[in-house]
């Protein structure tokens, strides 16, 4: 159950879940992602604003804001690395000195800058994602604009993640019971030897599943039941509206 | 209501069927000849490797057999007729976790209906009545199966056949790693069908408990095929073939 903690918050009523279906709240994801991604630069006042309503929508949603924090922060490497060479490699004024590297006020500003922005995007995405089941999400996905063979990849990939994980639990159960006092070189050899067996294990029961698959009528993609209904048309388009408010905002002050 | 036990039932007819795994050197099925009538319960038994997975697979069209015919209803297993093969014949994989790969319960139960080509609703509501039939009908099927015990994951895998309303069930193993209780569960169920029901097993009891008929192979042949009762009292013969009955059912107490 190492994965048990992705459901987590998503049976938590909220404002925010009562009034959408997971259809709209991952509209309402992907439009927040692309309004601080394609907010001009130096656009500060609307991303200010935008980082108050991604605060309001954690609100909304009734999500620990620490449990948020701790999820954006596994996003955190892929996008903090790439924007911490900005300040060296920007030109403009020198802002500070380190050793035989000289960063600039501008790489640092547009290295805030795609911090904040990347952080509003993953945080939009992880409140959206974390109070939605998966299997709603995944059903989401059939309504929207999504090839099949991605959804059918993100469906098994979710149902497996499960498997996978408890079988990784057991073996290293069972090679930790029979390590006894082995070097630390050695534990990481034989955890090594496990994940090589784990994949050739994954191997063979993909090739079961996919005879089960068949069995049952499988040929091309996987079908899937009537999405979740309800939901009000009214709000969603008020915040997307909002989101679209805020990036036109963003463009009217870098050009004004 | 046909999904709990009255679906139409189909003979089965294998004539001379044999088949070898590509680069083997023995056949894992040598000239088996079988016949079933239509709502027959039959229990194949074997030690490891005698072929029993390898002849359930012919049943439902995922092996193709070398030499020899097999028929449902007397329909040959052949390429063009497989969609009308695998309505007609369910079956049920040895892991429940092969089986239920979708995101959901009730998605993985309603996979084999929309496959058949019938509506979301029609789909689900067959759905509904499966899990009903084998006792998880308070089970939240929205949920992914991760969720449920190793007993309800057995009994989920035969409702994701048995929304299909085959002819013939078909079963590798169903008691695997099952306790007491859950052995008892599934042969209520089984035993409650009107449909041709084939079960693989090493678990003589069980085959007992659920069919009349027992098929005994070993090596890729049939060594026998006699009346439950018969086979049960033949220990000579179970012996000689790798299966053993538990000391209370041959009425010898351990340690009186």
């Amino acid at each position: 159950m190492g994965f048990a903690h992705l459901d987590r918050y998503a049976d938590r009523t909220s404002w925010f879940t009562r009034r959408t279906t997971p259809t709209q709240r991952l509209s309402i994801a992907i439009a927040a992602a692309f309004a601080a991604g394609l907010m001009p630069p130096g656009a500060w006042r609307a991303l200010v604003v935008l980082f108050g309503l991604v605060a309001i929508g954690v609100w909304a949603a009734r999500l620990p804001p620490g449990i948020l924090i701790r999820r954006v922060a596994q996003a955190l490497p892929f996008f903090l690395l790439p924007a911490l060479a900005l300040p060296f490699t920007v030109p403009g004024p020198t802002a500070l000195e380190i050793g035989q590297l000289t960063a600039s006020t501008h790489g640092l500003e547009r290295a805030a800058e795609i911090i904040l922005r990347a952080t509003l995007a993953v945080s939009a995405v992880t409140i959206v994602i974390s109070v939605t089941r998966a299997a709603d999400l995944l059903s989401a996905l059939d309504t929207l604009p999504v090839p099949r063979l991605v959804r059918s990849s993100l469906a098994l990939g979710y149902r497996y993640v499960y498997v996978l994980t408890d079988e990784l639990e057991r073996t290293t159960r069972a090679l930790k019971s029979r390590m006894g006092r082995a070097s630390r070189l050695r534990l990481w050899r034989a955890r090594a030897t496990t994940l090589a067996h784990l994949f050739v294990r994954s191997h063979a029961r993909g090739t079961r599943i996919h005879a089960a698959m068949l069995s049952r009528g499988y040929h091309d993609s996987l079908p899937t039941l009537n999405p979740a209904v309800g939901g009000s048309r009214i709000w969603v388009i008020a915040i997307v509206g909002l989101l679209a408010a805020v990036w036109l905002a963003g463009m009217i002050e870098v050009m004004a | 209501m046909s999904v709990s036990g009255s679906a139409k039932a189909w003979d089965v007819e294998i004539e001379k069927l044999s088949f070898s795994y590509p680069g083997s050197h023995s056949p894992a099925l040598s000239e088996v000849t079988l016949a079933l009538a239509p709502g027959e319960h039959v229990a194949i038994v074997g030690p490891n490797g005698a072929g029993k997975s390898t002849l359930l697979l012919h049943l439902n069209g995922i092996l193709e057999p070398e030499a020899g015919t097999v028929s449902i209803g007397g329909l040959p297993a052949v390429k063009e007729n497989l969609p009308e093969i695998r309505s007609r014949v369910g079956l049920v994989f040895q892991d429940p976790d092969d089986q239920l790969f979708m995101p959901t319960l009730l998605e993985d139960v309603a996979f084999g209906p929309l496959c058949q080509g019938v509506s979301s609703d029609e789909a689900e509501s067959r759905a509904r009545q499966a899990l009903e039939s084998v006792g998880l009908a308070e089970v939240d099927a929205r949920r992914a199966a991760h969720h449920l015990s190793g007993g309800e994951k057995r009994r989920a895998a035969l409702a994701t056949v048995l929304s299909m309303e085959p002819g013939v069930l078909v079963l590798d193993e169903p008691t695997a790693s099952l306790d007491g209780r859950g052995r008892r569960q599934i042969a209520d169920i089984l035993r409650a069908r009107s449909q041709t029901v084939v079960v693989v097993t090493h678990d003589v009891e069980f085959a007992a408990a659920v069919c009349r008929r027992i098929v005994l192979m070993d090596g890729g042949r049939m060594v026998a095929d006699a009346a439950a009762d018969d086979i049960l009292r033949d220990t000579d013969l179970l012996l000689e073939h790798g299966l053993e009955l538990a000391d209370w059912l041959r009425g010898s107490v351990p340690g009186e």
